[in-house]
């Protein structure tokens, strides 16, 4: 027990000890071929020109009633710089609410490309935050007119235009890949008229500003993907070398434009790293690529400064002549790793243990229950000798003796079985009934999302006593049945969450400190007499485990989520809901079908000994 | 000019002198404007030597050292292919040569070798590839067993071959990896009489042709017989499309800088129009040209070989108030004037440009429409399994049979029982599975595609990990997946038997890849695994138990009891009993199972 | 709830395969896409067991060409003939025929399980009687392990054929136990004809039978000789026979071997008779000794011939193979006195060492363990059971994800799901030998009744 909590405590530790220099690393580039900022850029002087003027069709296309509109508008635009144009439809049923739009994408063939490797440029019609995407929009079309005049593509490039920053790279990657041709109830997606080769790699521009211009003081890198998988390393610094020392454009990450390189911004850094990762639903257009296995960031201008759009188009033309060099897929650096700045960043060899001291920490304690469970019950700590002397003599005669020998085993025989039947049920039990509220908030109108999610809440807090009331008066569990209960679910937890600490190593991380105080549940021990020694600190253990268990629970930690967001709870459950729907976001199963039976079989634990009669066990450890 | 006609004088001097009745040589240069800003250059260049010559080995220009290696391996139709790039056929319409001198991305060769068995036949196929692959300086040395196919229904011998004859065998295969490039270019000129110096020949120069939007070498080989005398020829095609703008590029500065403000045609239609801000317009009206700026170099005069009387050297296809100027203009005479086309017959020894001004047409070229469209993408992601989806469109409104050839290496798995085809019923189908290591699969299938309509064909497959000494360098770059050979069957009336071909793009497949570091580590750590396992299984089988205190102490314990005993051995008996407490402990240590047995 | 207990204690076999039955084909019509998501997991499906290529060679076998020139099919011929009688699996149809015949192969196996339970050979034999006999586990319990045992739930969807001889396997070793020779030898026939290495249990299995044949007529001895007492209720943990009363060992052993070996030879030229040639001998028999597919499994053999180095390629296949060769016959002697432990350790041997490992046979090796209960105890106060069984559990899940990060992700290369199968053949070899230690100690313990629970020492 005292060693789990180390182990938490460790495991915390650890992370603040990360932003130290000892403990991190400088970026660099693992993939030789590469070679970034190596070419000389030439996009500039006529061109400003024509993104002018394409700004200002952009801009009439913005202004233009429906959506056919501007698809139609864009893929004339298309046409005409000598692309192949294509449309593609969609539509995602989530939550009550239709999600549908057109992706506009046309094909450059490389003159030195045999089709089978692509890059893809895109700019979403609308940025993640909504507004209006005229300038990166221009800003495209204006290089891919650029682009096509160069003949040293080796790989075709696919300039693509979603008609939303979420949705619509979701639904053109998987039609890409035709996954999903199948049109189901909640997504329609159909199918691509022109293809390339596999795709490589894709940078998305983010430069919502209308045709008065605005110049960019830094280019927000974002790289999060789905479900907390993120680009290759060498994307990410190829971006940060060019736009930094090839274009002098400063990089950010996560909005922070004044990174002064202190422990308090790493941290911070690292914090909303771990957070976006760990919500794992995307933060831009490129995060719909990720669990395709193409590595894709976006470049968002940020702030106000001397940066124009020209100087964006040559980061992106230098970075499009790098990914072009490449001759394998990116393979050679980093897919797991936090950054601290754009410069620094924490390779998983470093953080994985903090997750994994705390996911461990719940093994251990299973341990201590089941071997505790294996010991039985103590009639009361303060006089082991004397059973233990009459449990000698007992073994003795019972090797002794022929008759015993039939007896004592068959008796233990019994005991065995029933032991593991009850629990192994129960927690079987709870962990599928955990598939309901996952069902409910994944697939409830949005109407009625907020009402089912309180009912819930509240349900999952009257359910333990329920349950423990059922389990203690009609299936009259033992101590070590509860014991051997908890033992279980911690295991399963554990292992749960060390195996999620692979694939989204910050939501294993927060959901298993979250879930830490599950494994120093005990039940409480009201019935104790005032004069026992301990009471007192029975009593204060019963009082504090309870009062953690009451606060730590997930409803309340959506709700407290979205009380930091200061969103309004509806608008963040039907956003799960889409994330779920859509995106195929896997953050809401670890919550409801991992920690929440873990948390309800606590619960059942902890209010288990209050109608006991017996004194439950002191489990000093 | 004057160096040009030096260097064609012996090859005229060969001309006149054994000039015989059955040596043929022509060139052609056939010239075609196509659909924005792009233009088609075919060349063509057929000998013929007769088959008695060429037995007696009497090269003419009939190129000898082909004519050995052919000799050699008893191959009596040879077609070999080198191409580059996409035929972009939305755009440029209909295929060149039908796509008969076309080839699938990077090399193909197929021939028809004389053998009296399979096996004889592979050894001469081994050696064909081989001494080709010398003479082409392409890795062809690399179509191996399982590269390697015969396919049944795709292709027929374009030569009067009896294709039933039982010592013919025709062997086929791909390198899509093969970059083709210069070096495979000199070796072809090389062949040629005038061996690139003079003729259409002399335009063609490694950095345009590889600086094309596509382009295609080929080199045929087959025996021709009319009545009783039999006549080996030799067809050689450079097929090219070059995208005008980028090949007039002057070469001292390729790069494509951003014109100046003033050499960017606005449209000044648009009402934002201003001085910094320019909708660009495209400039309407035929693109000008001429083949010194688009090949770097004017044509050197015509290659003498052969009988120069109404020999055709240049086709230009254009329409006929397109206007072009010769330079000089005595530099080629007209051979005859269509609405469509234009011949021309070079001059020998006299330099020629010929240059076509920029020109505003009333009607526009009209677009031909394709045979048939053929796509082939993969589905699917990761590197376990995937799935081949293929699309065939027929734009005509008359149904079409086509035979769809795939060759898959080993390490693609096919699941032919997946294979599902929409649109269309599956006439015959020829299906030879791969066997890991020796062979690849082989899948033909004959289909009839019905008219203006779609025909899909799906099917998945598997990804197989190879060992790690089988992965070339780039193991994560993929491996290259040849193309599937769609062959357009002649429909009844029309005579030729060869029918259309045309060909998909080739493919790259994702394998799952070892890690290369690691051959040590890995065997080390499961022999580790394993040792425990055998160690410690074996260690119970062997050896029987006895309790702790029976044990035979180990000697060393014993001296030192011994020594222990020596210095104060009044002490030791005590020691003895520690011992048997400690024993005694052991005991009560291990009794709360029988205590839960005994509460229960 | 009552109710339900009085009806399971009345008939559990029913109740058992009743719920066995419902719960999988509940799974395969809940899920329409499970079971076809499982047989492409390559923890279940391995290169000479998989469904779908077994699908592969039906489609050739239908057309008439040969299933076995490629190199996709690596399956017992026989099974051909069985799966084309049933719609193809494409169909929905298909599907639930395919589960129904796979989950009544598991309700027999099961029933087989029961038997050999039943028959008590674990814990007593002709020449041995386990001092803690009374504790060996219920068939019922037993037979439930096998049933919901998530590995065999997961097996069953995937529908390896590997559940083939796992069945005529578990058949042979009822057989075995109730003394039938050619019936057992037969059994075994078809099971190493399905997939090779069922043909290193011939010498347990052949033991087993002999002891069982040895064991009933003592029975029949004591019976004629002093009516009323059978062997059970012997306090002494030897049985007294005069040895000439038994039947005679060579015979037995020459018997067992003919009939084995002329089931084999049958089974052979039956597959020969609907096939147009011999290639089926290279193709099934070859592909688990020479391994050219090297598609990862569960198993410690790929990898290792992944990064083998060409040279050394044969010879380690040759090590390989003569270490598993190695455990059949030093079991057989030393566990002459309990042969089913034998057996049953014979078996998990395979199950971890298999070329093709998949986690079918591990599951059903864990279920066979039950038939030992009455030893656990001794493992779980003497050795490293829970962590063992921790660490099955922590591979089974981070299996999955590890190989999914590989293959798909590709954040991961292909050492993460190499360490994963590495640790999950360590977990399992530490059962084994877990088990080993058990039984000795158990045999050891019966001579020496005051050894009990006290620390040991091995020399």
């Amino acid at each position: 027990m005292g060693l789990s909590l180390i182990c938490i405590l460790v495991g915390i530790s650890w992370l603040l000890l990360l932003p130290l220099n000892e403990y991190s690393r400088q970026t660099y580039i693992s993939e030789n071929a590469i070679l970034p900022g190596q070419v000389h850029t030439y996009f500039g002087g006529s061109e400003h020109n024509v993104f002018r003027a394409y700004r200002q069709e952009v801009w009439s296309l913005g202004h233009r009633k429906s959506e056919e509109e501007v698809t139609d508008g864009l893929y004339d635009l298309l046409q005409e710089i000598g692309l192949r144009p294509a449309r593609q439809p969609y539509s995602f049923q989530v939550a009550g609410e239709t999600i549908e739009g057109t992706n506009v994408y046309g094909l450059l063939q490389g003159p030195r490309a045999d089709a089978t490797e692509a890059m893809v440029l895109m700019a979403a019609w609308r940025n993640f935050d909504g507004e209006v995407n005229y300038s990166a929009v221009a800003l495209v079309l204006t290089l891919a007119r650029y682009f096509k005049r160069w003949s040293v593509w080796s790989k075709d490039i696919l300039v693509l235009f979603p008609a939303n920053s979420t949705y619509g790279p979701e639904a053109w990657v998987s039609a890409y890949h035709s996954t999903s041709t199948i049109p189901s109830a909640s997504r329609n997606i159909s199918a691509l008229p022109v293809k390339a080769g596999a795709l490589q790699g894709a940078i998305a521009l983010d430069y919502p500003v209308g045709p008065w211009g605005k110049r960019f003081d830094k280019l927000d890198v974002l790289y999060d993907g789905v479900n907390g998988a993120l680009p290759n390393l060498d994307l990410l610094n190829t971006a940060v070398s060019v736009a930094s020392s090839q274009m002098g454009i400063g990089c950010s990450l996560h909005g922070m434009i004044d990174h002064s390189d202190s422990y308090q911004d790493r941290l911070k850094c690292l914090a909303k790293g771990v957070m976006s990762q760990a919500a794992g639903h995307a933060t831009g257009p490129h995060s719909a690529f990720m669990p395709y296995h193409i590595d894709a960031i976006t470049l968002k201008t940020v702030g106000d400064g001397w940066h124009d759009e020209m100087s964006l188009g040559r980061v992106t033309e230098s970075m499009f002549r790098s990914i072009n060099n490449l001759l394998e897929k990116f393979h050679q650096s980093f897919f797991f790793y936090i950054l601290l700045n754009t410069h620094r960043f924490v390779s998983i060899g470093s953080y994985l243990p903090a997750a994994m001291l705390v996911a461990g920490s719940f093994t251990i304690n299973a341990l201590a229950l089941w071997v505790l469970s294996g010991r039985g019950p103590v009639e009361s700590p303060g006089k082991p000798k004397s059973t233990s002397e009459k449990l000698k003599e007992k073994a003795l005669v019972a090797v002794n003796d022929g008759k015993d020998v039939m007896l004592v085993p068959k008796a233990e025989l019994e005991v065995i079985e029933r032991k593991m039947f009850l629990p192994a049920i129960v927690v079987l039990g709870v962990h599928l009934i955990s598939l309901v509220p996952l069902y409910v908030l994944t697939h409830k109108e949005k109407s009625g999302i907020t009402f089912a999610f309180a009912a819930l809440a509240i349900s999952s807090y009257l359910l333990p006593i329920y349950l423990s009331g059922v389990l203690v008066r009609v299936w009259d569990a033992s101590v070590q049945q509860l014991q051997m209960l908890q033992s279980f679910s911690l295991l399963f937890v554990g292992a749960t969450l060390s195996t999620w600490a692979t694939i989204n190593f910050s939501l294993a991380l927060i959901v298993g400190l979250l879930a830490s105080p599950l494994s120093f549940i005990r039940p409480i021990t009201l019935g104790t007499s005032p004069t026992e020694p301990n009471a007192l600190l029975n009593i204060v253990h019963a009082v504090a485990t309870s009062f953690v268990w009451l606060i730590t629970s997930p409803p309340l930690a959506l709700f407290a989520l979205s009380w930091y967001l200061g969103k309004d709870i509806t608008w963040m459950l039907v956003e799960i809901a889409k994330g779920w729907a859509a995106q195929g976001v896997w953050s809401i199963l670890v919550i409801w079908s991992v920690w929440w039976p873990a948390w309800v079989l606590g619960g059942i634990v902890l209010v288990s000994s209050i109608r006991f009669d017996r004194v439950p066990p002191a489990f000093d450890m | 000019m004057k160096l040009a006609t030096l260097l064609a004088l012996p090859a005229s001097l060969a001309a006149t002198v054994l000039a015989s009745a059955s040596d043929t040589y022509s060139e052609h240069l056939h010239l075609k404007p196509l659909p924005n800003g792009a233009l088609y250059a075919g060349f063509n260049f057929t000998a013929s030597t007769p088959l008695t010559a060429y037995e007696s080995q009497h090269f003419r220009f009939f190129p000898r050292s082909l004519g050995q290696i052919l000799q050699f391996t008893h191959t009596s139709e040879l077609h070999l292919r080198f191409a580059l790039g996409r035929w972009d056929e939305e755009s440029w319409g209909n295929r060149p040569r039908n796509g008969r001198r076309e080839g699938g991305t990077g090399v193909e060769l197929w021939a028809w070798l004389e053998a009296q068995d399979q096996k004889e036949a592979e050894e001469r196929w081994s050696g064909l590839v081989n001494s080709l692959s010398g003479l082409f300086c392409a890795s062809l040395n690399f179509i191996d067993q399982t590269k390697t196919i015969t396919p049944i229904l795709s292709f027929a011998p374009e030569g009067t071959l009896d294709p039933e004859q039982a010592n013919l065998h025709l062997m086929h295969g791909m390198l899509p990896h093969e970059v083709v490039c210069t070096e495979n270019l000199t070796p072809l000129l090389k062949l040629l009489p005038c061996k690139g110096k003079a003729g259409v020949s002399s335009l063609l120069d490694g950095h345009k042709v590889f600086d094309a939007s596509w382009q295609t070498m080929a080199i045929d080989v087959r025996p021709v017989c009319k009545g009783q005398e039999c006549e080996l020829e030799i067809d050689q095609t450079v097929d090219m499309v070059l995208d005008v703008e980028r090949s007039m590029r002057p070469r001292d500065n390729p790069i494509p800088r951003p014109p100046p403000v003033e050499d960017v045609i606005c449209d000044e239609a648009k009402g934002y129009n201003a001085h910094d801000t320019c909708y660009p317009k495209r400039r309407e009206g035929e693109m000008e040209w001429g083949l010194s700026r688009i090949f770097g170099r004017p044509v050197q005069g015509s290659c003498p070989a052969g009988s120069r009387e109404n020999a055709v050297d240049i086709v230009v296809e254009i329409p006929q108030e397109r206007i072009v100027d010769a330079v000089p203009e005595d530099a080629l005479d007209t051979v005859s004037t269509t609405d469509s086309q234009r011949s021309y017959r070079l001059k020998e020894g006299q330099e020629l440009d010929l240059r076509l001004p920029h020109q505003i047409l009333d009607q526009a070229q009209e677009h031909r429409q394709t045979l048939l469209h053929a796509h082939r993408q993969m589905t699917g992601y990761g590197q376990e399994r995937g799935g081949m989806h293929i699309v065939i469109t027929n734009p005509h409104p008359h149904s079409q049979r086509v035979v769809y050839l795939e060759s898959l290496p080993w390490f693609l798995r096919p699941y032919m029982h997946t294979l599902a085809i929409s649109g269309a019923t599956i006439e015959n189908m020829y299906y030879t599975p791969a066997i890991d290591r020796q062979k690849g699969t082989q899948l033909e299938i004959l289909l009839e595609v019905p008219a203006s309509s779609t025909v899909e064909m799906t099917y998945e497959f598997e990804k197989a990990i190879l060992r790690y000494t089988e992965y070339p360098p780039d193991a994560n770059r993929g491996f290259d997946i040849p193309p599937a050979i769609v062959r357009i069957l002649p429909s009844n009336a029309s005579s030729d038997d060869q029918g259309s071909y045309l060909r998909t793009t080739s493919l790259l497949l994702p394998l799952p890849t070892p890690d290369f570091s690691m051959p040590y580590n890995v065997i080390i750590l499961t022999s580790t695994v394993i040792a425990l396992g055998f160690g410690s299984i074996f260690n119970l089988l062997i050896r029987r138990f006895v309790l702790v205190e029976e044990a035979p102490k180990s000697p060393l314990a014993v001296m030192i009891q011994n020594l222990v005993k020596k210095v104060k051995g009044a002490k030791s008996d005590k020691k003895v009993e520690a011992a048997k407490d400690s024993s005694s402990a052991s005991i009560l240590k291990d009794t709360p199972n029988g205590e839960v047995r005994q509460r229960a | 709830m009552d109710a339900l207990t009085h009806v399971y204690h009345d008939h559990p076999k029913t109740v058992l395969f009743s719920t066995a039955a419902a719960l999988r084909i509940l799974l395969a019509v809940t899920f329409p896409g499970l079971p076809d998501l499982l047989t492409g997991r390559v923890e279940i499906s391995t290169p000479v067991n998989s469904f779908k290529r077994l699908q592969e060679g039906l489609f050739l076998y239908d057309r008439g060409l040969d299933p076995y020139d490629g190199g996709i099919f690596h399956q017992a011929p026989l099974l051909l003939p069985l799966f084309s009688l049933l719609p193809s699996p494409a169909t929905w149809a298909g599907r639930i025929a395919s589960i129904l015949l796979y989950t009544a192969l598991d309700v027999l196996s099961a029933d087989c399980l029961y038997d050999i339970a039943k028959s008590g050979a674990a814990a007593i034999s002709s020449l041995y009687r386990s001092p803690r006999a009374d504790r060996s586990w219920k068939p019922e319990s037993i037979i439930a392990v096998y049933l919901f045992n998530p590995f065999t739930l997961l097996a069953c969807l995937g529908r390896p054929t590997t559940s083939f001889t796992i069945f005529f396997v578990l058949l042979s070793i009822r057989h075995a136990c109730e003394a039938k020779i050619t019936t057992t030898a037969f059994a075994l026939a078809i099971a190493s004809y399905i997939s090779l290495h069922p043909a290193l249990l011939l010498p347990p299995i052949g033991l087993l039978c002999y002891d069982r044949l040895c064991h009933k007529e003592i029975g029949a001895n004591i019976q004629s000789g002093k009516p009323g007492a059978t062997s059970d209720s012997k306090p002494s943990t030897k049985v007294a026979v005069d040895q000439r009363s038994l039947p005679a060992g060579l015979p037995f052993a020459i018997l067992l071997a003919v009939t084995y070996f002329a089931g084999l030879a049958f089974l052979v030229g039956l597959s020969r008779f609907l096939l147009p040639s011999w290639n089926f001998i290279s193709s099934v028999y070859m592909t688990p000794l020479t391994l050219p597919d090297l598609t990862p499994n569960p198993g410690l053999w790929w990898y290792f011939f992944i990064e083998m180095f060409d040279a050394f390629r044969e010879f380690f296949l040759g090590v390989f193979w003569l270490h598993m060769l190695s455990y059949s016959v030093p079991f057989c002697l030393r566990f002459r006195k309990q042969p089913l432990v034998a057996v049953v350790l014979m078996m998990g041997v395979i199950a971890v060492f298999q070329p093709y490992a998949n986690v079918g046979d591990a599951g059903a090796w864990l279920s066979c363990l039950c038939l030992l209960g009455h030893i656990f105890e001794v493992c779980s106060t003497h050795r490293y059971t829970f962590p063992a069984l921790a660490a099955l559990l922590y591979t089974s899940l981070l299996g999955p994800a590890f190989h999914h990060l590989w293959i798909y992700a590709g954040s991961g290369n292909a050492n993460f799901f190499y360490a994963i199968t590495l640790v999950w053949s360590l977990a399992l070899l530490i059962l084994l030998t877990d088990m080993v230690y058990a039984a000795l100690r158990d045999e050891w313990e019966a001579e020496r009744p005051e050894g009990k629970g006290k620390e040991v020492r091995q020399i």
